[in-house]
């Protein structure tokens, strides 16, 4: 079972009841936690995962799911903790090891997230995850086995999985690889035109290389969601672009 | 029962994986599903010592003589190193788990040292030792004894060896220096009573001049008691002492820049100094009350040979907001 196969991202109708409100399973409300991670509404996502779990805990996807939200809000001691405790579902899962290294990583206990990378890595059945948390620990080294590993997770990646691409996206853009960010970028806001964290991330790379593509974009994802405060930040700045910024960046 | 994972084909009613051991669907009966979350007031916290992991101060340094003998003697050498807070842990390659206590120290250090002989100088100074002893502790020979009484001996020892240490580095670095307090108003300098200076045990008498603040230990007070006095007359001067001034070599001196001690005012006496003696004023010596003090008494307690006198002030050490050179 791959992992984004209970996701619809086209106009397929939902499961309905007789009277015509839709069934809230674990797969409706998985849907929908996805909806909100791709609005970059975490929390809201974080909740709607649990609510899989309490629906059905041997959803692996959700449990992944949690963790992936708890690290984005940056509660990285809670994410390792609930890894664990996914660990004794799931013993020996990769991209739980996985999901373990990027939480250490970005708490910069790099020791820690290598260890545990390697682990991933070793196992069997790895997915693209694993091998973009590997390029996210290596990025931090500024390894240019990095850019490999991502390579690697979106040919292992099925469908042209938006997530994965989305995610890959957002590594390149730290790794300030813009022009390829903005490749995969474009494919995923062309699947999901309804995600805001696709036209952020997009407006901000085109941002970074100075096209004026950018504004619309960042405007895209404030009509989206017009109560992120980041994007709207990231929407005035890119509109105050003046010749010193167009010249040297930034 | 197929796993959703490894497509393994279980036994009916089986609640693991027999392949990976993964639970099956619909046969976990209760799960807590709510990750635990992060108090708002830590996320700072944690974004500071995030920040300082970071950080790399200091690369690491590697000893080939050092690498190549067997592990545990290598440990055992860098224990002692740390003498000197955090070079143990420099060379052998751990200084990361100990560079802020080091820091801590050194901050913990010059408050100390700023600070003394107040008490909240000795309180810095007892911390930076605290430190220091931690700083032992943090060492994985040390930490891996699992008796916390072990431990606790071991961390008393060092600090007992540190206290010494520190002591005894202390007054080696120190020898010619001391701090000693004055006991009488100099309003000209901007001068109180109960102020602080640092004084130069190494001295010659071409250093000695009049105003100059010296260090002395007065007749009848205990061998380590030291106070400072000022300068009124040199060798060979004539001094005269009126009311509330003084008048050296038939010159009236400023009532401001030498202050007369309100133990000797309103007394009219005079003295021919000796060509190495030196007329010295301190305050809060006699007790002003029931008699009168004689002039023999003031002889004995104004008049210091050279030999006598311990050192001479060159700074205004505390408080601290007055600290800075003494004017010529």
């Amino acid at each position: 079972m791959d992992r984004f196969t209970r996701l619809e991202f086209g106009d397929s109708k939902p499961k309905k009841r007789p009277g015509g409100e839709p069934v809230r399973d674990a797969e409706y409300l998985y849907k929908k936690a996805y909806q909100y991670w791709f609005a970059a509404d975490f929390e809201l996502a974080l909740r709607n995962f649990s609510r899989v779990i309490e629906e059905d805990s041997s959803f692996f996807n959700a449990w992944s799911g949690q963790i992936v939200a708890l690290i984005e809000l940056g509660e990285y001691p809670e994410a390792i903790l609930w890894a664990d405790k996914a660990l004794e579902f799931f013993p020996e899962h990769s991209e739980l090891f996985a999901l373990k290294a990027v939480s250490y990583s970005r708490d910069a206990k790099y020791e820690k997230a290598i260890a545990f990378s390697d682990n991933a890595v070793s196992k069997e059945n790895v997915t693209p995850r694993v091998w973009l948390s590997r390029a996210e620990v290596l990025l931090h080294r500024k390894s240019a086995v990095a850019e490999n590993c991502i390579s690697k997770a979106m040919k292992n990646c099925a469908q042209q999985d938006p997530v994965i691409k989305l995610e890959a996206a957002r590594l390149l853009r730290r790794k300030r690889k813009y022009s390829k960010a903005i490749q995969f970028l474009n494919d995923v806001v062309q699947k999901v035109p309804k995600s805001a964290l696709a036209w952020y991330e997009l407006g901000c790379c085109q941002s970074k290389m100075g096209l004026p593509q950018a504004k619309v974009s960042l405007e895209q994802c404030c009509l989206l969601r017009p109560d992120w405060i980041e994007a709207k930040k990231e929407f005035k700045r890119a509109g105050k672009r003046g010749i010193f910024r167009r010249l040297f960046g930034g | 029962m197929r796993c959703p994972r490894c497509q393994f084909e279980n036994i009916p009613g089986e609640t693991r994986c027999f392949k990976c051991n993964s639970v099956l669907e619909g046969k976990v009966a209760s799960v807590k599903d709510r990750p635990p979350r992060m108090a708002s007031w830590k996320r700072p916290v944690r974004g500071f010592f995030r920040n300082m992991r970071k950080v790399h101060l200091i690369p690491h340094i590697e000893i080939k003589w050092l690498s190549k003998i067997n592990v545990d003697l290598r440990r055992m050498i860098l224990v002692p190193l740390d003498i000197v807070p955090g070079l143990g842990h420099l060379l052998g390659g751990s200084f990361k788990k100990v560079w802020w206590l080091v820091l801590l120290w050194v901050v913990f250090l010059i408050a100390g040292i700023l600070h003394i002989p107040d008490e909240i100088g000795f309180l810095f100074i007892g911390l930076a030792i605290g430190l220091h002893v931690w700083i032992f502790m943090r060492h994985s020979i040390i930490k891996e004894t699992k008796s916390f009484t072990t431990r606790l001996m071991v961390a008393f020892l060092i600090l007992i060896f540190l206290f010494f240490s520190y002591r005894t580095v202390g007054s080696m670095l120190f020898s010619n220096r001391s701090t000693v307090h004055i006991a009488f108003d100099i309003p000209g300098q901007d001068i109180e009573k109960g102020d602080i200076f640092l004084v130069n045990k190494q001295f010659s008498s071409e250093a000695l001049k009049r105003g100059n603040l010296v260090s002395i230990q007065p007749e009848r007070a205990r061998e380590d008691t030291e106070m400072i006095g000022q300068i009124i007359a040199l060798p060979g001067e004539y001094i005269l002492v009126k009311e509330d001034f003084f008048v050296v070599n038939r010159r009236k001196l400023d009532n401001k820049q030498y202050p007369v001690p309100g133990w000797l005012r309103g007394r009219e006496v005079s003295f021919k100094m000796s060509e190495d003696s030196y007329f010295v004023i301190l305050g809060y010596y006699v007790s002003e009350h029931g008699r009168s003090i004689t002039k023999g008494e003031i002889q004995s307690i104004c008049i210091y040979s050279f030999d006598e006198i311990k050192g001479v002030a060159y700074m205004k050490w505390l408080p601290l907001h007055k600290r800075g050179p003494l004017q010529e």
